[in-house]
């Protein structure tokens, strides 16, 4: 018996040390809405459908992010648009379904998808999340009028970030030279 | 009936003369080549017709040559080599030259149908470079007073 | 052995026949060597270079495809300098190629793409802007419609030529070539003339690259994402092996499956392109029943009962003997079997038949003595062993385009010569043929001609009557004295007011021609010989066996029903008019088109009315349908499974790629459902269920299993007696047709090479490469009333009058016109009268 409370009068003060030695520290839990969490530079969320400088998509339809998708959550169907180009008629992601790994921004061969930085887009209704080509292209321009409003930010690394943004690259000394190319 | 009755005569003698009809393709093209200067697609089907091989044959044979004309074709054709040795030797300024001074386009025949221009590959004067081949004749060691008298020439020859 | 040669390639000793190349010689030992342009049905041009081997003592990489392989040759694959050569040659290959692989619907299945990932350098050296071939700048990429089914892309193409060699070479047609030369090599076709070859759509299938491709697979889906499901083309009787490529319910493509006995990966465009109407939104989507003059639509249980309570109804009023069963050639065996266990046993009639198309019916003697014909056929691949092949009465290149390829290919390699006698001219184009154009419906004296010139007997006074000269036939008869001689009888030798006599002509000649030549019959439709054999002839019951009565009573027992009826049973024509007269009271028509495609449309539509109850199942509506009472969706042929029997007589299955869309149902299910209602106790869960007890019964389909079929089929081996006594010494040639002066033309009519029946029609690229009907008119017959191409016309017979475009045609016999009886909306049959044998027309220009 005394053996037992020996036992416990000793663990009190290790355990409160613990709780001490924290108590003074920095808290790690965000006040979410009103504290933006920082997000790592490789985080990946909600995909948009990027555009050429011109305003068209860059998209063609060709399946490999589908293909790459492990969890199918892709789907598209190809047309022909007036000019003769291959584009999307219908493209469509279940973002309930995907699993962000990104593979679909791998796979793509014409730069047309990414996945961004958007992770806020809870809906009541299932139905909801399935995107189509019309909210990835709207994702894309929000995405493109912050940036915008954000402007005159020096980039150190332009070429680096031109790869991520068509809008910008335009503006870029070295835009049409590449282009041109 | 493109074709005069004398050039048929000597199409319809080609038909059985070799082993096969394919080969009598060429000698065609030449018959009908020297009576209308150039090779058409009508005047070509209508020979495959009578040297009985296909239509298809013919016009393929026919695109193979470029030394054959497809189109009516200036007085003076004038075909300038813009090979390796003629274009180290200033073809492309000759080119322009030519088209400044006639006042056409690769390719193209001037209004008056006298003088045809185009560029084609090495003919074999490399010594002599720049060169052209105005028809049958060869003019080599161009310069751009050699070629304002050519053609200064021609165009008198023209006139007369 | 002299005619062998051994030679080592990479170490290992190989021997092959003299004359074999490198490339024959490194696949039997497993080496796989790239290609491009090399295709075993194709002679070596060695125009890719992709093939490039070393060979020691040869100072150069030599081309494998095409050197030969030579007694102690040291052939090295895989050494430094091969593959480097190889790695050149791709990199050459690669420096214009545009990289637009995202869009291209080759991608993924391209040759390419394999070769450049397995032997390229896999990175570019130049900097240089690629050269691109701009045709009209319409297009970003520079795509131009090369046919009206297919585009090709310039810029992609590799100038492998393999398009142009199957095209000229095998198909024998002059619509592709190449152009230019050097970097500018294009392949088009000639300025004036379409690419409408039946084969074209082949070209599409071989491209290495995606320079050629179809229209109907254009930006469609990619390639990885659909499935294969092996199956066999029912457009026509040959018998070819399809893929069909389809992702869910939806068919995208159909592609030849490659089996070297049958079409050797070339399929017509009618396969190709036709059989995507499996794949229309116009087809029937649910059962539909006549109520109040309109056809509504019901659920299957309802349309069930109302058809098995009505055919109850007639049975019990009339008898079975009133109710007659039409159904059509493209059924699958197990369809046919129960088909005619649902007349035969269920209802207790003879009355049952496939054929519509043709109002001369081969008899049942007739049948017989096809089949034992077919006993001792030769199959596709054997024709090259003949020095003549002599087609009678058939229309070879439209009915049975890949065995006509068989024959063309025979021609080309420059074994056979082939001779062609029907009543238009039958021409191969760049393949050599010789033809002899009869009068229509003289098939009789033609080959009495025929017989008589092989006998030495003059044959001046009977020529006449056929419509041809004496000296041509003098001269195919002293062709036919040199060598054996394969004699296809085609449709018309049969389908024939005297097809009797025309068969034992037939057999005559033969005997002639001694023992070495051989008669083979053209079937036309997907199982004719299958129908015939599962009891789908109102004479013949299943399995071949008379139909007498202690057969009857055999059948009755194993069936266990009571007893079969002991009528003689109409065939369709009999039916249509027995129906007309209103002997016949209720009709099941299964998949057929009598209405729209019996020669006589009148009698067909008069049945049609004076029939009480008419039920007819198909896929979709046709002009039969239209004047039913019951209208059952079909399912098409994707969607069930079957065997079939081609015409070659090789028994082959087609597999199911999809389940049954819209509502529709297996031919078998609805047959099936109906005769339960009526008391039928046995029950099948599927088409192996059928064919089980087919093998069971029957003697020639014994020990075949539905899977024991599956991929390369097998030529069935009929068991029909060979020999029968024919006496063909009292045959008298009859008069030839003399037309009345008022109306001076003779009317011909049959398929088109595009079409079969109506199906086809449903499918877009159909439409584009045949617009509408036509009337095809021999030019001089044009000329010397004033009409040309394309001009709108009016031709009438006493029956009727059509208003239809007009092409001048030389291939057309003078004194006849021809129309191609797919466009239902043409309504060809109106013309025709249901009792004549030969319809006279006379055509005016609008």
């Amino acid at each position: 018996m005394l053996e037992i409370i020996k036992t416990v009068i000793k663990a009190i003060p290790i355990g409160l040390a613990t709780t001490f030695k924290n108590i003074f520290r920095k808290p790690t839990t965000l006040q979410y809405p009103d504290v933006m969490p920082d997000l790592s530079p490789r985080f990946r969320g909600l995909h948009y459908l990027a555009r050429y400088p011109d305003g068209t998509e860059r998209c063609v339809c060709c399946g490999l992010c589908a293909a790459a998708c492990p969890a199918n959550c892709i789907y598209m169907e190809p047309m022909e648009n007036e000019k003769g180009e291959r584009k999307a008629r219908i493209y469509i992601i279940n973002e309930i379904r995907c699993i962000f790994c990104g593979y679909c921004e791998e796979a793509c061969p014409e730069e047309a998808i990414f996945l961004g930085r958007e992770f806020e887009f809870c809906k009541y209704n299932i139905p909801d999340f399935i995107y189509d080509k019309e909210m990835l292209l709207g994702v894309f321009d929000k995405i493109e009028k912050d940036r915008r409003v954000r402007e005159g930010h020096k980039f150190i690394r332009n070429a680096r970030f031109d790869f991520r943004s068509p809008v910008h690259a335009m503006k870029h000394p070295d835009y049409k030279r590449e282009k041109t190319e | 009936m493109l074709i005069s009755e004398e050039t048929r005569k000597k199409l319809a003698e080609l038909k059985d003369k070799y082993p096969t009809r394919q080969a009598s393709i060429m000698p065609a093209l030449h018959l009908v080549f020297d009576e209308f200067g150039y090779l058409g697609v009508e005047q070509l089907d209508e020979a495959a017709d009578i040297i009985g091989v296909s239509r298809l044959d013919m016009n393929e044979t026919a695109s193979f040559y470029t030394l054959f004309p497809k189109q009516k074709v200036g007085k003076y054709l004038i075909q300038v080599c813009t090979n390796l040795s003629c274009a180290l030797m200033g073809a492309d300024n000759l080119v322009e030259y030519l088209e400044e001074k006639l006042g056409i386009k690769l390719g193209e025949t001037t209004p008056d149908g006298i003088f045809t221009l185009w560029n084609v590959e090495c003919l074999g004067s490399c010594g002599t470079a720049p060169m052209m081949q105005v028809n049958d004749e060869y003019y080599e060691d161009l310069t751009r007073e050699k070629v304002d008298e050519l053609i200064e020439n021609w165009r008198k020859g023209e006139g007369s | 052995m002299a005619d062998q040669v051994t030679l080592t390639i990479e170490g290992r000793e190989v021997t092959v026949p003299k004359g074999s190349t490198i490339l024959d010689a490194a696949t039997r030992l497993g080496i796989v060597i790239p290609t491009f342009c090399w295709d075993p049905r194709l002679r070596s041009i060695a125009a890719c270079r992709m093939c490039l081997v070393e060979v020691e003592k040869s100072p150069k990489l030599v081309t494998a495809c095409a050197a030969p392989a030579m007694d102690g040759m040291v052939v090295k694959v895989f050494s430094d300098k091969a593959v480097n050569g190889r790695k050149a040659v791709m990199e050459f290959q690669l420096v214009n190629h545009p990289l637009d692989c995202p869009t291209c619907d080759k991608g993924g299945e391209c040759e390419l793409q394999n070769h450049s990932f397995s032997h390229g350098p896999g990175q570019k050296r130049t900097s240089e802007p690629r050269n691109r071939v701009i045709f009209d700048g319409k297009y970003v990429f520079d795509e131009i419609p090369i046919g009206p089914v297919i585009w090709y892309n310039s810029n992609r193409c590799i100038k492998c030529y393999k398009c142009t060699r199957l095209v000229k070479e095998i198909a024998g047609d002059a619509d592709l070539g190449a152009f230019n030369r050097g970097y500018k090599t294009i392949l088009h076709r000639h300025k004036n003339v379409p690419f409408k070859s039946e084969f074209s759509g082949n070209t599409v299938q071989y491209c290495p690259v995606g320079a050629l491709v179809a229209d109907s697979f254009r930006f469609k889906e990619r390639t990885w994402m659909l499935e294969q499901t092996p199956s066999v083309c029912h457009l026509c009787g040959d018998g070819c092996n399809t893929a069909l490529w389809h992702q869910g319910q939806k068919l995208f493509r159909i592609y030849a499956r490659w089996n070297n006995h049958v079409e050797d990966g070339l399929i017509c465009d009618r396969g190709r392109f036709g059989g995507l109407y499996a794949d229309d939104e116009r087809r029937l989507q649910h059962p539909q029943i006549r109520k109040e003059g309109k056809l509504v639509e019901v659920s299957w249980n309802e349309a069930i009962r109302y058809v098995a309570d009505m055919l109850e109804n007639i049975m019990d009023k009339h008898g079975g003997e009133s109710i007659g069963f039409i159904g059509n050639e493209m059924l699958s065996n197990e369809e046919a079997y129960l088909f005619n266990r649902f007349a035969r046993q269920v209802i207790g009639t003879n009355n049952l038949d496939f054929r519509f198309e043709d109002r001369h019916l081969p008899s049942k003697e007739l049948n017989f003595h096809l089949l034992s014909i077919m006993s001792d056929r030769v199959p596709y691949i054997d024709f090259k062993k003949f020095d003549n092949i002599l087609f009678v009465g058939a229309d070879s290149e439209v009915r049975h385009p890949v065995l006509t390829l068989w024959v063309k290919r025979a021609i080309y390699s420059g074994a056979s010569r082939t001779y062609a006698a029907y009543h238009r001219k039958t021409d191969y184009n760049l393949h050599p043929a010789e033809s002899i154009e009869y009068f229509p419906q003289g098939e009789y004296n033609f080959l009495l001609c025929l017989y008589k010139a092989l006998k030495g007997d003059d044959i001046k006074d009977i020529t006449s009557s056929a419509g041809v000269r004496a000296e041509d036939v003098e001269k195919w008869a002293e062709d036919f004295k040199n060598g054996k001689t394969l004699i296809f009888a085609g449709e018309d030798v049969y389908n024939n007011p005297r097809g009797t006599e025309n068969i034992q002509l037939i057999e005559a000649i033969r005997d002639l021609l001694g023992q070495e030549s051989k008669v083979n019959i053209l079937f036309d439709g997907a199982n004719y010989i299958g129908n015939i054999l599962c009891g789908a002839t109102p004479g013949i019951l299943p399995f071949g066996v008379d139909n007498i009565y202690d057969n009857r009573k055999a059948l009755a027992d194993s069936w266990g029903a009571e007893k079969l009826s002991d009528s003689e049973g109409m065939n369709t024509a009999e039916m249509l008019n027995a129906a007309a007269e209103g002997k016949l009271k209720a009709l099941f028509i299964l998949g057929a088109d009598p209405v729209g495609f019996y020669p006589g449309r009148g009698i067909a539509e008069k049945a049609m009315k004076k029939a009480e109850f008419k039920v007819v199942c198909e896929t979709f509506l046709t002009e039969t349908g239209k004047s039913a009472d019951v209208v059952l969706p079909l399912a098409a042929f994707p969607e069930y499974e079957g065997t079939l029997i081609s015409t070659e007589g090789r028994l082959q299955s087609f597999q199911k790629a999809y389940e049954t869309a819209y509502t529709s149902a297996e031919g078998w299910r609805i047959m099936l459902r109906i005769m339960q209602k009526l008391g039928f106790e046995e029950d099948y869960n599927g088409p192996e269920d059928i064919w089980n007890e087919i093998g069971d019964n029957s003697e020639i389909f014994s020990n075949i299993s539905h899977k024991g079929v599956s991929f390369r089929g097998l030529l069935i081996d009929m068991k029909f007696d060979k020999k029968r006594e024919t006496d063909i010494s009292g045959f008298e040639a009859v008069e030839a047709p003399k037309p009345p002066p008022e109306y001076p033309l003779i009317l011909t009519y049959g398929t088109s090479v595009y079409q079969k029946r109506h199906l086809t029609h449903y499918a877009a690229d159909m439409e584009k490469i045949e617009p509408g009907a036509r009337i095809y008119m021999n030019t001089k017959n044009a000329n010397s009333i004033d009409i040309h191409d394309n001009d709108t016309v009016r031709v009438s017979s006493g029956k009727g009058s059509l208003t239809l475009k007009l092409t001048t045609d030389q291939r057309v016999r003078p004194g006849t016109v021809f129309i191609p009886t797919n466009f239902i909306e043409a309504e060809f049959n109106t013309l025709l009268d249901s009792k004549a044998d030969l319809t006279f027309v006379k055509v005016e220009k609008l």
